[in-house]
């Protein structure tokens, strides 16, 4: 039996409908209709323990949805879910307490109080023996570098500091499974990169199931074999990422500045392999095929006609995947 | 639970210690403004000597009665007032549900409101003004019974805080009406139960039994019978009441929470 089970759950929402105009208020509240939402439709998946999935979609493609089922937050309007052989909001409790959650947007600490509290709370929450909680607590401490703001109310922490602080709280019990709802949103590169690690080897060494949905795929290449992509509530892919690269994502992009003094023929230049030029004063956008051209060899070509005085690599939005995945027609439903 | 609950509380009250002076702004405004209520009444008296045969001293009982509970409800159940609101339309009480506890205990214990201790003290001097004013000839048993009391009015408000908590699930605000039966009900129950016609006296004591939290027990300390024929005995059934309500407002809030799991708002 796998770890987290999934079978064709669906979540459908009523929401009233608004009317506009003058007394769109009114009107509202006396004759309410409702339009169905289909927030999540008939996705199945399994997981095994261990594992460490990047669930994905563009926004309101029902992610968030998903997660709130698998964590007992909400009960599927159809299908069947089951975690470690429960099915989520049926045992609420014993269900959680072997589960993290971080949501990237809410911080689920005490507010007005220094972090360290909020870890002294949840000790007695979750009632974790007391060696055990000094013990994660050290670890975490040591590699998420909690110590600066461990004296700090969360409401004065940083960003990046309050997202630590919120991971290694969803961790102190020693959880199965940790589920993070866009864990690196809004956060700077050395901040990102520094989740991302922690991420890696709690994985690792821990051997913690950890789900994550986001909608930077830098967080997905860096933390998980296996992607699962969803878009308005259908499950439109699900296997490996390199796969999914190959097939729909094989599309990446050298954005360039240049320095003055461009030459006459600039427009009509196109290095091999590349698929599309697009320019916009001294900058220039090169689209090419992984497969027909690296990087390094169209920089290198680029070089030999420009001087290049700044350059970045794009990797294939999200968004751009979907697309593609839709226009090879490989999406059945 | 009872530790982790105290333990909770005080990790609240610290928080709000962190505003020290907006504290004691509160807990003296609630003083000046709840104050205001017997003065309000009082004032009244110097026109009349009595109300429905009532003297401002045994009207100072009712109202003490009824305040010291609805003070003590709106400290205790301050996790289901505004700040529960809020909770829901935040989106926070997802949070609630991924922690391994009740949803209750936890809203419960999410907050505590000290500074509602303005409105005890200013009704606990009102209670030393009738007292010492009246002759009530205390036995253990009325000594009881005034206690009972207290604690049965605290959880009949409690509830009805509960129940408008509990229209949060659907309505995401608690609608205006609660505060009629919070506030509003307060205000009712400062006066005699006599002196309302049959069917709001039917409800404060049958539907919503706010008369349960100071009008029997007045009866039974001030032995006064009740013009329509209520038994003044009833006042022992008080705390009996109160359980039972506040069991309808538990289960009521159950529905709530499995309501929000399958709608998500």
């Amino acid at each position: 039996m796998a770890l987290i089970e999934v079978e064709n759950v669906a979540k459908t929402f009523r929401v009233a409908k608004r009317y506009e105009g003058r007394f769109g208020a009114i009107r509202s509240l006396l004759a309410r209709e409702y339009r169905e939402v289909h927030a999540v439709d008939k996705v199945s998946f399994q997981l095994e323990a261990g594992e460490m999935v990047g669930y994905i979609g563009p926004n309101g493609a029902g992610k968030s949805t998903t997660i709130k089922m698998l964590t007992g937050i909400l009960v599927p309007s159809s299908g069947r879910i089951m975690v470690a052989g429960r099915v989520p909001y049926q045992e609420r409790v014993a269900h959680v307490r072997k589960i993290g959650v971080v949501f990237g947007q809410r911080s689920q600490l005490w507010w007005d109080l220094p972090t360290i509290e909020s870890f002294e709370l949840l000790r007695h929450i979750y009632k974790i023996p007391f060696e055990r909680w000094r013990e994660n607590l050290d670890t975490f401490s040591d590699i998420l570098e909690l110590g600066p703001f461990l004296h700090t109310p969360v409401r004065q922490l940083s960003l990046g500091q309050r997202m630590r602080a919120d991971l290694a709280a969803a961790l102190l019990h020693d959880p199965n499974i940790l589920f993070l709802d866009e864990p690196t949103i809004g956060l700077d590169v050395v901040a990102k990169d520094r989740i991302r690690q922690f991420l890696q080897r709690i994985n690792k060494e821990r051997g913690t199931t950890v789900i994550l949905t986001t909608h930077d795929l830098e967080d997905i290449e860096r933390l998980c074999q296996r992607v699962i992509l969803i878009d308005h509530g259908t499950l439109i892919y699900d296997g490996a990422l390199e796969e999914l690269r190959n097939r729909f994502g094989r599309e990446r992009t050298v954005v360039i500045d240049i320095e003055n003094g461009l030459p006459d023929n600039a427009h009509d230049w196109r290095p091999i392999g590349v698929n599309s030029v697009r320019r916009e004063g001294r900058r220039f956008w090169f689209s090419f095929d992984r497969h027909a051209t690296t990087a390094a060899a169209l920089i290198g070509e680029i070089a030999q006609r420009y001087q290049i005085r700044d350059l970045t690599v794009e990797e294939p939005k999200i968004e751009t995947i979907v697309r593609q995945i839709y226009e090879s027609g490989s999406v059945t439903v | 639970m009872f530790s982790l609950y105290l333990r909770l509380i005080w990790a609240r009250i610290r928080g709000q210690m962190q505003y020290k002076a907006a504290f004691w702004v509160d807990l003296i405004g609630f003083l000046v403004t709840s104050g205001i209520d017997f003065v309000v009444i009082a004032i009244l008296f110097t026109r009349f000597d009595s109300l429905a045969g009532w003297s401002i001293y045994e009207i100072g009982l009712l109202y003490a009665l009824t305040q010291i509970s609805f003070s003590f409800a709106e400290m205790i159940m301050r996790g289901f007032d505004a700040p529960f609101e809020t909770m829901m339309q935040r989106g926070s009480f997802d949070g609630v549900l991924i922690r391994p506890l009740d949803s209750f205990f936890q809203v419960l214990s999410s907050e505590f409101q000290l500074r509602r201790l303005g409105r005890t003290a200013q009704a606990s001097a009102v209670l030393i003004f009738a007292l010492s004013n009246l002759a009530i000839d205390w036995t253990f048993a009325k000594i009881v019974l005034f206690v009972l009391t207290l604690i049965a009015g605290t959880i009949i408000y409690s509830a009805i805080i509960v129940i408008g908590a509990t229209i949060c699930f659907w309505t995401i605000k608690t609608p205006e009406v609660i505060n009629a039966f919070t506030h509003g009900g307060n205000q009712l129950a400062s006066y005699p139960l006599s002196i309302y016609n049959e069917w709001i006296r039917r409800i404060f004591l049958m539907v919503i039994p706010i008369a349960f939290t100071n009008y029997p027990t007045a009866l039974v300390l001030l032995n006064r019978s009740d013009p329509h024929g209520l038994a003044a005995q009833i006042a022992w059934a008080s705390p009996l009441v109160a359980l039972v309500f506040f069991g309808v407002a538990r289960l009521f809030w159950q529905y709530g929470v499995n309501s929000y799991q399958s709608t998500g708002s």
